[in-house]
């Protein structure tokens, strides 16, 4: 796991700017109406989230194939997905995000643990919207590497 | 030829101040090794053994004589004098200094080049055939798709971090000169009865697993490429093994699901995410071909123009007037238009490392290329360069131009045709130097009649099992392997590409030989095959219909007794 979640040493960028963050990471409890899941509590207690009236987000690793798991019929419940690179050259969360849009999830779509600056950018244009950076990571170098291409050949 | 647009430059611009950015972190510290190590890859930036090695990108081998002049003068600024040509269609300078690349890569965008995935893990340059739209055997130009295809795969946001590099080429002709079925995907347009579209094959490779692709598809419609491209590429992203570099490959992924359970996932994912996509409407398809529309050739009349061709080198010496018939014999090609041929400029002549061509070259080759070809020419896979669109009327004279530059070896497709990796001469990878081991072959091979009589032959040389220079679909194939630290070559035998259907992974013919012993191997195998064959059967042919077993007894003599009915070739 990477250290970036249960660190306090992380800021939440959202939205072109620094931001607030009202979640609780999946092991820590924030006193909000707000809960993080992980795939393997959601799995085991779906119906219970499903008739709670939390605000329900789920956090996934960049690794899985969602194909194979059951939370495709419930995208709608989920108003954040974080989703965990383990490790900055595994591309698989790229094609987690992208697909999790064409799938219609409309909430907030979260990058966290390793990836580089340099795949900001890319990561925007699958579906980001979030993006959880170590505390020293200068703001300005993020919108920089955000606003790498000003076009693209994929309207995908 | 594809012209870049606005939204081309101002994008290849954005990308040289990305890397420029990167490498000054990188430089300063503020970027780790492993951090910069794949984005320096998708910018083509190796570090080789003595210097950086940067590649830069031969859009499906299409190339003006404007680019071919940038090269020019980048190899003189910036490298040794020359560059070299690779088994992919693009280029390689061997020699640049890590501080100037910023520069070169600006100078190389004047001419619309760049150098953007032509490594790491990612969707590399697609490749095609070196005839395209002029082959007589042509369907479809495939063109048109590859630039759409190019344009597709260009700073593609989800296919940036693959498990390993992915290759796509395509093809439309009935003769497969891009080797599409030792591809990721391999490509073939077809015209059926529900119009344009494409036959997919998927998860071939070369390398040291090397595997023709299976059949994933029989028929793509063409208004859906770019959404089952994605289908697939997806799928591969996603259950692609990652734990193991050797075994990260599409090839093995198909292998290990078997293609039916694997088309199922990529017919699965592709019917659910299709309408995300675009289709590829006639209108797009259109605008894309007009890029690539003929050239205005001039009207000759077959009759005059045979007579022409018969007649050209009447005024020549008669041991000229022979060379000429040669070259036009090997070097010379059909063309689909009447009074035209293709022109294959040879760069193997004896002694000079497969491909590498040096700045004077280039710029004689831009120069022929304005004169006798359009303006344009075409790099091959077997690294040579092709003028795609000469007169008959011109040969002569380009013969004549041609050969002060020393491009008239009249060798193409034979065996001193060589294909060949840079090899242990300036590879980090290779096991074996590669270079020499041609140079010993062509210069034991020196009598061009026997050359001539051996016929259509391909040798390929890989200086390691990456194999670069394609030896597992050689005719005859060699891989430099390493036995406790001295350099041994492996010989294989039967490898093809150029049909469909025949397509086929050479093997191993036995024990591996040391470089001295490598030209009499060579010739010991084309004597059975000069002994065996049947009228004018092709070496493959004698390799197909016999198999290995009197090549092997001819190679080791001592290790095969039950074999007395033939007279083992003796080495010399």
């Amino acid at each position: 796991m990477s250290n970036t979640i249960d660190s306090p040493t992380t800021f939440l960028f959202k939205n072109s700017r620094v931001c607030d963050d009202p979640w609780p990471t999946v092991k820590s409890v924030k006193n909000s109406r707000h809960q993080l899941v992980t795939i393997e509590q959601w799995l085991a207690s779906k119906e219970y989230y499903l008739g709670s009236d939390l605000t329900l987000g789920i956090h996934l690793l960049g690794e899985y194939y969602i194909d194979d798991i059951d939370m495709l019929d419930h995208l709608g419940a989920f108003s954040l997905i974080k989703i965990e690179f383990t490790s900055f050259t595994d591309g698989r969360g790229f094609s987690l995000a992208t697909q999790l849009r064409q799938y219609g999830f409309k909430g907030e779509l979260r990058a966290t643990g390793s990836f580089l600056l340099d795949q900001l950018n890319y990561l925007q244009r699958c579906g980001f919207d979030a993006f959880e950076f170590d505390a020293q990571t200068d703001v300005k170098a993020i919108q920089k590497a955000l606003a790498a291409f000003s076009h693209s050949y994929q309207c995908v | 030829m594809y012209i870049y647009n606005d939204i081309d430059k101002q994008l290849l611009s954005e990308r040289i101040a990305q890397f420029q950015d990167q490498t000054q972190r990188f430089l300063k510290g503020d970027l780790a090794d492993e951090a910069f190590l794949p984005l320096r890859l998708q910018n083509g930036l190796y570090i080789q053994r003595h210097a950086p090695m940067l590649r830069v990108a031969v859009p499906y081998g299409m190339l003006s004589s404007a680019q071919l002049r940038k090269l020019a003068s980048i190899s003189r600024d910036y490298d040794k004098g020359y560059c070299h040509i690779t088994t992919r269609q693009n280029i390689q300078f061997n020699w640049p200094k890590l501080e100037t690349i910023p520069e070169l890569l600006k100078e190389l965008s004047e001419v619309e080049m760049h150098t953007i995935q032509t490594s790491g893990n990612c969707i590399r340059n697609v490749t095609s055939d070196a005839l395209a739209g002029v082959a007589a055997d042509e369907v479809i130009d495939p063109r048109p798709y590859c630039e759409l295809v190019r344009e597709w795969s260009t700073f593609h946001p989800e296919f940036a971090f693959l498990p390993r590099k992915f290759k796509i080429a395509i093809s439309g002709s009935a003769q497969d000169r891009s080797s599409i079925q030792f591809h990721d995907i391999g490509l073939q347009l077809v015209l059926s009865d529900k119009g344009r579209g494409f036959r997919v094959f998927v998860g071939g490779g070369l390398g040291r697993t090397p595997v023709k692709a299976s059949l994933l598809r029989e028929f793509l419609p063409e208004e859906d490429l770019l959404s089952y491209l994605s289908a697939i590429l997806r799928t591969y992203n996603q259950l692609g093994r990652r734990d193991n570099k050797y075994k990260a490959r599409i090839k093995i992924l198909v292998r290990a699901l078997g293609v039916n359970a694997f088309s199922e996932k990529v017919e699965a994912q592709w019917l659910r995410i299709k309408k995300h996509y675009p289709k590829l409407d006639q209108q797009t398809v259109k605008l894309m071909q007009q890029f690539f529309s003929a050239p205005s050739y001039k009207n000759f009349n077959v009759e005059d123009s045979e007579f022409t061709l018969k007649n050209l080198s009447n005024n020549l010496l008669e041991h000229s007037q022979r060379a000429f018939k040669n070259w036009l014999a090997r070097n010379a090609g059909e063309h689909k238009i009447a009074g035209y041929r293709t022109v294959t400029l040879s760069l193997k002549p004896t002694g000079i490392p497969a491909g590498d061509v040096t700045d004077k070259q280039l710029e004689a080759i831009a120069d022929l290329a304005d004169r006798y070809s359009f303006g344009e020419v075409r790099t091959t896979q077997q690294q040579n360069i092709v003028l795609a669109d000469v007169a008959i009327n011109d040969l002569l004279e380009l013969w004549l131009s041609a050969k002060q530059y020393g491009f008239t070896s009249a060798n193409v497709g034979t065996l001193t045709d060589i294909t060949c990796c840079p090899g242990g001469d300036f590879c980090a990878l290779a096991n074996a130097k590669s270079i020499p081991i041609a140079e010993a072959i062509q210069r034991r091979f020196d009598d061009m009649d026997y050359v001539y009589d051996l016929g259509d032959l391909t040798l390929k040389i890989s200086g390691c099992m990456n194999g670069c220079a394609h030896h597992s679909i050689s005719h005859i194939g060699i891989l430099g392997v390493d036995k406790k630290g001295e350099e041994f070559y492996q010989i294989m035998l039967g490898g093809s590409a150029g049909d469909i259907a025949t397509a086929s992974v050479g093997k191993v013919i036995g024990p591996s030989f040391s470089a001295a012993d490598i030209p009499d191997a060579i010739d010991t195998i084309l004597q059975v095959y000069v002994a065996e064959r049947v009228e004018n059967e092709p070496f493959i042919h004698v390799v197909n219909r016999l198999g290995l077993e009197p090549f092997k007894a001819a190679l080791y003599p001592k290790k095969v007794s039950s074999r007395s009915t033939k007279k083992a070739a003796e080495p010399h």
